[in-house]
């Protein structure tokens, strides 16, 4: 959140009090682009910076976007997610949107008993309201690691089981979310959050049930 | 495009090598005695137990009970060799077992893993070593507090007992300590390394749910001062759903610890030796000693220097401690 804030400041102070911020497709206009910021649990403490830009692509607005974030209570970077994203207004009716997304992902961990890199693929739909000033809307999606590496660490051969088997593993799960996004223009700033419940692919909880980002949004 | 991008990579990456499945037993964690034949096992109450004996039948029986719920007892082994010429096993028959659902033991759902159920279990055990007879309890953690309900129950099958680092014995003290017992600051590094195994694989069968509890172990509870590293307490393997499962079935709708091992522990008439590490901070030597009463006759030893994982670290001085202990009955050795 530390970071979060200090690069609202940042921004703020160095001159973009004029640009008007912007996470809301009803105030992009094709060729805009935005940066964000965003704080989030999910699954764990992760904090994110983003940038996107609309386009129109076979006359749909589709908005791509490139996010990397690190985890939380770990200086070592070993934690991390970066997703290459594009989202596609598919319907619209006034001021309702329907939006569908897809995203490429790495991620990446260090922990007590494995070093991980997978790489995977995250698809949801967002439906709601976007008025110039505020949107809200319901969101579904799945988030499925199709590959990945891991590597025991030595620690876990000694204490638990020598024989782990290091390598590359696929049809590890997935994680589907329910959920609800908003967000609202404040002085020159756009404020988004997104909260919703977690489940894995065979419907037990994660070790945080829930997800929820916090995040700032700056177009240019 | 993002499709193309995730094939391209998927097939890059599993043109390279044999992929591998986490579900399949023996990849991630120990194969458990229902996949691998060649493990000893005894079958109890219909579930087949990892378990397996030191010394000579016909001696003195002497159980073992690990932490947990849901550890194993890869570490009690210690408490089998010889230390200055003392061996237990030269003294007592030993059983050493992974309970329901623990270690290499076999795996069961919610309805099988209850506080009744692994009465029953440990029941038919002493049955099926000390048939009608009395055994003598050892137990480390949650063995302690496994060992001290038993006690409860069936108080005329314990000859005595010997409880290491015990947990509490009541809900209401597991409530008031379990603030200082694990280490739930959001922002902690073994939290949000548990947490982000999500976008790894998903816990959804027995296999993976043990894996993940794994990665949390060594952070959750610092005030334990277990050692870490090279020389650190040896696991098999964690039973996640024992964990989760045992745990709740002491618990009121709220999640509120409820259960109480000592509404009749004062009937009972054997000794009692409560071990503490000086360095175990919450369940150490403060505890025992508040537990110390709840027996009627109970002492509390302390070995300097040693945190949760006393019996491993300092195994010398616990054995010296049970050796003085056991030899007042006359079966433990004299020393």
């Amino acid at each position: 959140m530390k970071r979060v804030l200090l690069f609202a400041a940042l921004m703020l102070a160095s001159g973009h009090q004029r640009l008007a911020a912007q996470w809301n497709l009803a105030r992009l206009e094709p060729g805009d682009a935005t940066w964000q910021v965003s704080t989030a649990l999910d699954p764990a403490i992760i904090t994110s910076i983003g940038y996107r830009q609309l386009r129109t692509v076979f006359g749909a607005r589709t908005q791509f976007g490139v996010e990397a974030g690190v985890v939380a209570g770990n200086a070592d970077l070993g934690d991390y997610r970066a997703r290459l994203e594009a989202g596609v207004q598919v319907y619209r009716r006034g001021s309702f949107r329907t939006v569908a997304s897809a995203a490429f992902l790495t991620r990446g961990t260090s922990n007590t008993v494995f070093r991980g890199t997978n790489f995977g693929a995250d698809v949801g739909i967002t439906a709601g309201m976007y008025r110039p000033r505020w949107f809200v809307a319901g969101e579904t999606g799945y988030d499925k690691p199709i590959v990945t590496h891991v590597t025991h660490t030595q620690g876990y051969r000694r204490t638990y089981y020598a024989d782990a088997k290091d390598g590359w593993y696929i049809d590890t799960g997935g994680t589907r979310r329910l959920g609800v996004v908003t967000g609202t223009s404040l002085r020159g700033v756009e404020l988004m959050l997104r909260a919703g419940v977690a489940r894995t692919r065979g419907g037990e909880a994660l070790v945080a049930p829930g997800y929820a980002t916090l995040g700032m949004g700056f177009r240019f | 495009m993002f499709a193309r991008c995730v094939l391209a990579m998927g097939a890059a990456s599993l043109m390279a090598c044999d992929p591998l499945s986490m579900s399949e037993p023996g990849h991630l964690v120990p194969r458990t005695v229902t996949e691998d034949s060649s493990l000893p096992s005894i079958t109890i109450n219909g579930s087949r137990l990892h378990a397996e004996t030191r010394g000579t039948p016909g001696k003195p029986v002497m159980i073992m009970l690990h932490g947990g719920p849901g550890a194993d007892y890869r570490s009690l082994l210690a408490l089998a060799d010889r230390y200055a010429g003392y061996s237990l096993a030269d003294h007592y028959y030993i059983v050493f077992w992974d309970q329901r659902g623990a270690g290499l033991s076999e795996r069961h759902t919610q309805d099988k893993l209850t506080i009744d159920q692994y009465d029953a279990d440990l029941l038919a055990i002493v049955d099926r070593y000390a048939p009608g007879g009395q055994v003598t309890l050892v137990g480390q953690s949650w063995g302690g507090m496994y060992g001290t309900s038993f006690i409860n129950r069936h108080p005329t099958r314990v000859k005595e007992a010997v409880f290491i680092e015990t947990g509490p014995l009541k809900g209401s003290t597991f409530e008031r300590i379990k603030g200082e017992l694990f280490d739930l600051h959001l922002l902690r590094e073994w939290l949000n390394d548990m947490a982000w195994t999500a976008q790894f694989f998903s816990a959804d069968d027995h296999i993976r749910m043990d894996y993940q509890m794994t990665i949390g172990a060594e952070g959750s509870q610092p005030r334990n001062n277990t050692r870490k590293g090279p020389g650190a307490e040896p696991f098999w393997r964690l039973g996640a759903m024992a964990n989760r499962y045992v745990q709740e079935d002491g618990q009121d709708a709220k999640g509120r610890f409820n259960y109480d091992f000592t509404t009749n522990l004062q009937r009972y008439t054997g000794r009692v030796l409560l071990i503490a590490g000086s360095r175990s901070e919450v369940l150490g030597t403060p505890l025992q000693l508040e537990q110390q009463p709840l027996y009627r006759h109970a002492s509390v030893e302390v070995v300097q220097g040693g945190g949760h994982d006393v019996h491993w670290t300092h195994t010398p001085a616990v054995l010296g401690l049970m050796r003085t202990f056991l030899s007042a009955s006359g079966t433990g050795g004299a020393r």
